[in-house]
C-alpha cells in the first residue's frame, strides 16, 4: 500500500491525506521523521509557533479589582449627642423601637455602658434617649417582642468587659419594655462567658420565642440557645459549641425545611463559620460551612442577604479584626465574602472584595439599580495612609461581580453599620457607629446617618 | 545518491533537528518562565538593595532561569505581594513540578485568603510529591476538617499520629471531632495527652474545660481552666518550608509582627534578631525600637532595653506607651529617681498620657505623698473610665490615708468596669465581713470562689474571717 503524505506548513503538523495523489514523494521514515523535525523546530524558531503565553496569567487568588473613588455619594451626619471623648459604639441598629411608623436608631456605647434610643423625631431629626445603663460592656442589642405584648423589647449582649478577658462576666439580658418606652432588665443568665450576640427565634417549635447566644469569652467560649420556658423569664440552656470565639448568631431558615437554623462566626484561632440546621422542635445538627486554616484570618462579622435574589438565605461576610495584633492594624488578606446558599445546607464560598479591617457587612442596594449590593465598615485600617478607606461600597453587576468604591477615608475606626429605611420612601438609609479605642484619635464620629449626597447616575 | 552522501546527509539532518529541538525547547522553557514573571509591583519606599536584588532576580528568570523565577516568587511572598507569588508558584508548579515546594507554599497563601478548596488539592499534591512532610498532613487534616469533611480529617489527623505519636496537633484536631460527636470520653482522652506532651499550651485545657463541663465534672472543669490560665491559646506547628520565608523579609511591619506571635515567644533570641533586623530597615521608627525595649527588657537585658526605650521617646516624644514603657523599665531596674524625672518630661510631652498618670501616682504613694498620687489617679480614671486599674488603685491610695469609706466606693466602681476583678472581689468581701454584712460577705465569697483567678490562700483567709465574724461557715 502507498502512503501519501502533505505537511501542513502553517500549522507544522503532519496529516495523512490519502485521497490527494498530487506531489507524492516515496521516503524513508526515518529521514522523513528527521526532516519533519527540523522543518517544524525551524518554523517554530522563525514564526514564533511556541505560542508565546499571555503576559499575564490568571491566578487562583482572586486579583483585586481597581477601587473607584466615590466619596462623593454619601455624606455623613452627626446624630444624637455630641461628644468630646472617644466614642465606643459597638452596634447599631434600626427598629422602630416605639412603633409610631418612623424607624429608629438603637446603639451601644461600651465604654459609658449605655444603651440608646434615638427616636426619630422627623425626617432624620433625632433625638436620644438613654434607655438603659449600667449593664457592663454592652456590645449588641436587638428589637424583639419577647413577652408577646406588642411592644419591642431589647435583647442585650454583655460582655462584662470589652478587651481581652477569660472571666466568666458575660451577661444575656432582656429589656423589657412596659409600652410606655419604660426598660426594666432581665438578667437570663450572668457569670458566662462573655456574650457577643443574642439573637430570637421560636426553635422548638412552641409559641414562645427563644434565643441563640454567642459568647466569645477569651479562651472559652461557647455558643448555646435557649429554652424559653414560658413564665418568668425563665430560660433553660442547651449548649451548641464549646469554642472560644463565636462573634455573631444569625437566625433564619437557612436550610429551607421550615425550621429556623442558628449560623454563628467563631474567631479566635478556630477561623470558621457554623450552621446548626434544626431538623425541627430545636434539634440541631452542627455542621462547618466555611474555615479557614488561617489562625490570623480575623472573622469579623456576618449578616444575612439573600444577594443572588434566589429566594435562598446568603450569608455575608468580613474578616478584619485587628484586636489582636502587636499594633492594632490590617491584614492583607482582610476583605468582605459572602456564602451563596445552594440550598439543603450547602453553601459556597465567594470573595466579594479586599477590605482592611472589614466589618459589618450590610446588604443594601446603594444605587437603587436593582442589584443588592454590599457595604462594609473599617475598624482597623491603616490610619497613617491617607488613602485608607473606612466604609466601602461593593456594586453588583447583577452577576455578583462587585466593583469595590471607596464611600469614605473618614471619620475612621467605623466598627458597625446597619441599614433601614428612615425615611419612609423605601430606600434603605446606612448608620454607622465609631469605636475609638486606639490612635489616631483626629478623626472621631459617635453615630453617624449617611445622607445620599448626589442624585444616583 | 551514494550510500557515503546518505549517511551524511542523515547525519547533518539529525544535528540540525537535535539543535532546532533544543531551540525549541529552549525558547519554550524560556518564554514559559517569562509568562509566569508578574508585573513589577509598586516598591516605592522598600529598601533599595533589595529592590535592586529583585531587578536582577527578574531579569535572570526572564532570560529562563527557573531558580531565579522560583527565588522571585519567594521574595514576593515573604514580603507580602502574594498576588506576584501566586502566578510565580502557578509557574513553578509547571516548571519545577516534582519540587513540592511550590504547591505547598501556594496552598499557605490561598488558605490565607480563606481559598480552602484550592489549597486542599495543592496540598494533596505536595504529600503526593513528598507524604513524608509532617505540616502538610496536619493542614491538610485541617483544611478538611473546615470544610465539613470529617471522616476524611480523622483519617488525615489519625495518619499524623501513626507518623508522629506526639503530634498534639492532631490531637487537638481529633479531639474536636470527637466533641462534635459528643463522645466525650475520647475528646477527653486526647486533649489530656495533649496536655501531658504540651503543658506549655492553652488550647487543650480550654477544650478539656468544656468537655469536662459537657459531661457534667464542674470541679475537673475548674482544675482545667486554672491549668490553662495565662498560656498562650495557639502554636504554630514547626514548619521549615515556610520559615525560612522570614530570612528574606524586608517589611519592618511584618518582622515586628512575626516577633510577637507564638512562633517566636519562646524564642526570644530569635525575635530580638527579627527586631533588630527591622530596626536595620527602619531605624526611626520608634515603635520597633519600643518593642524591642521591652523585648530585651524582659529577656533580663535592661541596659539594653532602657537604650532602646529611650531611643523610642527620642524618635517620637508624643507617643505615650514609649514614656510608660521607660518609665516602667527604669522603676523596675531600681532606677526611682531617673524614673520619676522621665516620668514628668513624659507628661510635659503627653499630658493625657493615661499610663504616666499611673505611675506618677505609684511614685507618688512610695514616697507617701497621698494627695498627689489621688490627684494623679483621678485624671487616669477620667482619661480611662472603663479600665479598672485606676479605682483599684485610687482605692488602695485611699485606704492608705485611712479614707476608707472612699476606697470602698472605688474597689465598688472597680467591679462594676471588671465585674471579676480578683482583688475588688476580696477587697470588698473582707470590708463585708468587717461590717457585719453577713449577706454580702456570703455573695463576695461565693464569687470569690467563682473567680479562679483569686488564690485559694486568699479564700481559706476570707471563710476563716468569715467563721469568725458570724459564727458559722459561709
Amino acid at each position: 500500500m502507498k502512503e501519501v503524505y502533505s505537511t501542513d506548513a502553517a500549522s507544522g503538523c503532519h496529516k495523512s491525506e490519502s485521497s490527494k495523489k498530487t506531489g507524492t514523494i516515496r521516503r524513508n521514515p526515518a529521514a522523513t521523521l528527521l526532516l519533519g523535525l527540523t522543518l517544524s523546530a525551524l518554523i517554530a524558531i522563525t514564526s514564533g509557533c511556541d505560542a508565546k503565553p499571555k503576559p499575564t496569567r490568571a491566578t487562583r487568588l482572586s486579583a483585586p479589582e481597581q477601587v473607584q473613588e466615590s466619596t462623593h455619594l454619601l455624606r455623613p451626619v452627626e446624630v444624637g449627642a455630641s461628644f468630646t471623648n472617644h466614642p465606643w459604639i459597638a452596634h447599631v441598629n434600626v427598629a422602630d423601637l416605639d412603633l409610631d411608623g418612623r424607624p429608629d436608631i438603637i446603639a451601644c456605647e461600651s465604654r459609658e455602658n449605655k444603651v440608646l434610643w434615638l427616636k426619630q423625631t422627623d425626617q432624620h431629626q433625632f433625638e436620644e434617649i438613654v434607655i438603659h445603663e449600667g449593664t457592663p460592656a454592652p456590645v449588641h442589642a436587638e428589637a424583639y417582642d419577647m413577652d408577646g405584648d406588642g411592644d419591642l423589647d431589647i435583647l442585650l449582649s454583655s460582655m462584662g468587659q470589652v478587651f481581652p478577658n477569660n472571666d466568666k462576666i458575660g451577661s444575656v439580658v432582656i429589656l423589657e419594655n412596659d409600652g410606655f418606652m419604660n426598660f426594666r432588665p432581665h438578667v437570663i443568665a450572668e457569670k458566662i462567658a462573655r456574650v457577643c450576640d443574642i439573637r430570637a427565634g421560636d426553635f422548638d417549635e412552641d409559641g414562645l420565642p427563644d434565643l441563640a447566644v454567642a459568647q466569645f469569652g477569651y479562651d472559652q467560649g461557647e455558643l448555646r440557645w435557649m429554652r424559653n420556658l414560658g413564665h418568668d423569664w425563665q430560660f433553660e440552656s442547651i449548649i451548641l459549641l464549646s469554642l472560644s470565639g463565636p462573634v455573631n448568631v444569625l437566625v433564619a431558615d437557612f436550610t429551607g425545611n421550615g425550621h429556623l437554623d442558628i449560623a454563628s462566626n467563631v474567631s479566635q484561632q478556630w477561623e470558621e463559620v457554623y450552621l446548626f440546621a434544626n431538623e425541627g422542635g430545636g434539634r440541631f445538627v452542627p455542621k462547618v460551612i466555611f474555615g479557614s486554616t488561617n489562625e490570623d484570618y480575623g472573622s469579623s462579622g456576618i449578616s444575612t442577604a439573600d444577594l443572588n435574589r434566589d429566594g435562598r438565605i446568603d450569608i455575608l461576610f468580613t474578616n478584619g479584626d485587628g484586636f489582636d495584633y502587636a499594633e492594632p492594624g490590617p491584614r492583607p488578606w482582610h476583605g468582605v465574602q459572602w456564602l451563596e446558599n445552594m440550598g439543603g445546607g450547602f453553601f459556597r464560598h465567594h470573595w466579594i472584595g479586599d477590605m482592611p479591617g472589614a466589618y459589618s457587612p450590610v446588604e443594601i442596594d446603594l444605587d437603587r439599580d436593582g442589584f443588592r449590593d454590599v457595604i462594609a465598615v473599617s475598624g482597623f485600617n491603616d490610619w497613617s495612609k491617607p488613602n485608607a478607606a473606612s466604609l466601602m461600597w461593593f456594586r453588583n453587576d447583577g452577576n455578583q461581580r462587585f466593583e469595590p468604591h471607596v464611600l469614605a477615608h473618614h471619620p475612621t475606626h467605623l466598627m458597625c453599620a446597619a441599614a433601614g429605611d428612615l425615611t419612609g420612601e423605601g430606600f434603605l438609609t446606612l448608620v454607622t457607629g465609631g469605636f475609638h479605642a486606639y490612635p489616631p484619635y483626629n478623626h472621631r464620629s459617635r453615630l453617624l446617618i449617611w445622607e445620599r449626597a448626589d442624585p444616583v447616575k | 545518491m551514494s550510500r557515503k552522501s546518505r549517511i551524511a546527509s542523515g547525519i547533518i539532518l539529525m544535528v540540525a533537528a537535535c539543535i532546532g529541538l533544543w531551540l525549541f525547547l529552549y525558547r519554550g522553557s524560556s518564554s514559559l518562565a517569562a509568562s509566569y514573571i508578574p508585573a513589577t509591583p509598586d516598591m516605592t519606599g522598600w529598601a533599595a538593595p533589595w529592590v535592586t536584588q529583585m531587578k536582577a532576580i527578574e531579569s535572570a528568570a526572564e532570560k529562563g532561569s527557573i531558580r531565579d523565577l522560583g527565588d522571585l516568587g519567594l521574595n514576593y511572598h515573604a514580603n507580602g505581594f502574594f498576588q506576584e507569588a501566586s502566578l510565580v508558584y502557578e509557574g513553578m508548579m509547571r516548571l519545577d513540578p516534582s519540587d513540592p515546594l511550590w504547591p505547598y507554599l501556594y496552598s499557605d497563601i490561598l488558605s490565607g485568603f480563606g481559598k480552602l478548596e484550592d489549597a486542599i488539592e495543592l496540598l494533596t499534591t505536595t504529600l503526593g510529591l513528598d507524604p513524608t512532610y509532617p505540616t502538610a498532613r496536619l493542614r491538610l487534616a485541617e483544611g478538611l476538617q473546615k470544610l465539613n469533611r470529617t471522616d476524611e480529617a480523622e483519617a488525615g489527623f489519625r495518619k499524623c499520629l501513626e507518623d508522629n505519636p506526639k503530634d498534639f496537633h492532631a490531637m487537638i484536631g481529633l479531639a474536636r471531632i470527637h466533641m462534635d460527636r459528643k463522645d466525650w470520653d475520647s475528646a477527653e482522652q486526647m486533649l489530656r495527652q495533649a496536655t501531658l506532651i504540651r503543658p506549655s499550651l492553652g488550647a487543650p485545657f480550654a477544650l478539656l474545660e468544656s468537655v469536662y463541663t459537657q459531661s457534667g465534672k464542674p470541679g475537673e472543669a475548674a482544675n482545667a481552666r486554672i491549668a490553662g490560665t495565662g498560656k498562650p491559646a495557639h502554636e504554630d506547628p514547626p514548619d521549615p518550608w515556610k520559615d525560612h520565608l522570614i530570612d528574606r523579609c524586608q517589611d519592618p511591619y511584618r518582622l515586628r509582627v512575626a516577633a510577637a506571635t507564638p512562633r517566636y515567644e519562646n524564642d526570644s533570641l530569635a525575635a530580638i534578631a527579627l527586631l533588630e533586623r527591622a530596626i536595620s530597615l527602619a531605624p526611626q521608627d520608634a515603635s520597633i525600637h519600643r518593642q524591642l525595649g521591652m523585648l530585651l527588657f524582659r529577656n533580663t537585658q535592661p541596659q539594653a532595653a532602657l537604650s532602646h526605650l529611650r531611643k523610642s521617646v527620642k524618635l517620637d516624644p508624643v507617643d505615650p506607651d514609649g514614656w510608660a514603657y521607660l518609665v516602667h523599665v527604669l522603676t523596675e531596674s531600681g532606677q526611682s529617681i531617673e524614673a520619676e524625672n522621665q516620668t514628668v518630661i513624659g507628661l510635659s510631652h503627653c499630658p493625657e498620657a493615661p499610663g504616666l498618670h499611673l505611675e506618677r501616682a505609684r511614685q507618688r504613694i512610695a514616697s507617701g505623698d497621698y494627695t498627689s498620687a489621688i490627684r494623679s489617679l483621678q485624671t487616669l480614671i477620667r482619661l480611662r473610665p472603663e479600665e479598672s486599674v485606676g479605682y483599684v488603685e485610687l482605692a488602695r491610695a485611699y485606704f492608705a490615708s485611712d479614707r476608707i469609706d472612699d476606697g470602698i466606693a472605688q474597689m465598688k466602681k472597680a467591679l462594676e468596669v471588671e465585674p471579676g476583678h480578683p482583688v475588688a472581689i476580696t477587697t470588698l468581701a473582707l470590708h463585708a465581713i468587717e461590717s457585719g454584712d453577713q449577706a454580702a460577705a456570703r455573695r463576695l465569697l461565693l464569687d470569690a470562689k467563682a473567680q479562679l483567678r483569686v488564690p485559694p490562700s486568699d479564700i481559706q483567709e476570707l471563710t476563716t474571717a468569715f467563721s469568725n465574724q458570724f459564727g458559722s461557715q459561709p
